[in-house]
């Protein structure tokens, strides 16, 4: 079974998605026209590979900013995360945000208010 | 300070789009803007953006003007379109504006946790989370003529800084 790494772009962020880690990282900004398209293997290798992502894996999201269909892409690849925790998995999600960055914090807490499981808003 | 104009009439891409972003990011340093209202400028000229980009074909040019100043900012963004694809987001904003901050927010979300994009592989979300912010101004959609019977859609938007941003 594979990796899922994605270098980032001009509008697009860098994806780092391991089995050989804890952290499964997205970092960087998100503006594609077709954010489905580009979120959709994400949320197909979580699908995928829920029995071999290891155990207290930590999905680390730290987006400077993204457009609005971004958010709604994120809340399916979030909500994909949410529900491998509720069937027992042992991960955990963090929402990186900024000082200052209320989009950011908003996004979280609506992000958080829509699933059933904890989403972890981390200020730096 | 006195405030600083940027003009770009740009080809839709997303390295134009960074550009202009980078270059706002320079400025504000220059003009001593607040970091949240920054955040927030960059925020709403990214919605603006994608729309243009949805509702352009694709080998329109998109008018982007930013005037920027400590306590407020003023877009003019500028794309060919159809006078019915300009009609509908007219009619979208009027209604946004009437309705109350709650309206709008059970809106969002209900617009943001339905499983549909829509035709255009847009979410419905960017017009309303500008009307949602705290430091909109002003927002006006209007449909402007060019030339050979082209049409414009012409989004002026004006964020005012809040005493959050002071």
């Amino acid at each position: 079974m594979s990796d899922l790494t994605v270098a980032s772009s001009s509008n697009t962020p860098a994806v780092l998605f391991s089995l050989n880690a804890k952290v499964q990282s997205i970092v960087g900004i998100s503006t594609p026209i077709d954010s489905f398209e580009f979120y959709r293997p994400l949320i197909q290798w979580i699908t995928d590979h829920q029995e071999q992502i290891p155990h207290d894996s930590v999905f680390r999201f730290e987006l400077n900013y993204f457009n609005s269909s971004s958010m709604k892409a994120l809340l399916w690849l979030i909500q994909a995360i949410a529900n491998g925790i509720g069937q027992g998995k042992s991960w955990s999600i963090d929402w990186v945000v900024t000082e200052d960055d209320e989009f950011m914090e908003e996004a979280g807490e609506s992000f958080q208010s829509l699933i059933d499981v904890p989403l972890n808003i981390v200020r730096l | 300070m006195k405030p600083t104009t940027l003009k770009y009439q740009i080809r839709l891409s997303s390295l134009e789009v960074e550009s202009i972003i980078d270059r706002i990011v320079a400025e504000s340093n220059q003009l001593n803007i607040h970091k949240r209202f920054l955040k927030i400028t960059i925020n709403c000229l990214v919605e603006l953006i994608d729309n243009a980009f949805r509702y352009s074909s694709s080998v329109s040019e998109v008018l982007v003007e930013v005037e920027l100043s400590a306590d407020q900012v003023a877009f003019v963004v500028m794309n060919q379109s159809t006078l019915s694809d300009v009609e509908v987001l007219m009619l979208q904003v009027e209604s946004y504006k009437r309705m109350s901050d709650e309206e709008l927010d059970l809106l969002y979300r209900q617009k943001l946790s339905n499983n549909t994009f829509n035709e255009r592989g847009g979410a419905g979300l960017g017009l309303l989370q500008i009307m949602r912010k705290d430091c909109l101004k002003e927002i006006v959609i209007s449909p402007k003529l060019g030339t050979a019977s082209n049409v414009y859609c012409r989004v002026d938007l004006k964020l005012k800084k809040c005493h959050r941003d002071e």
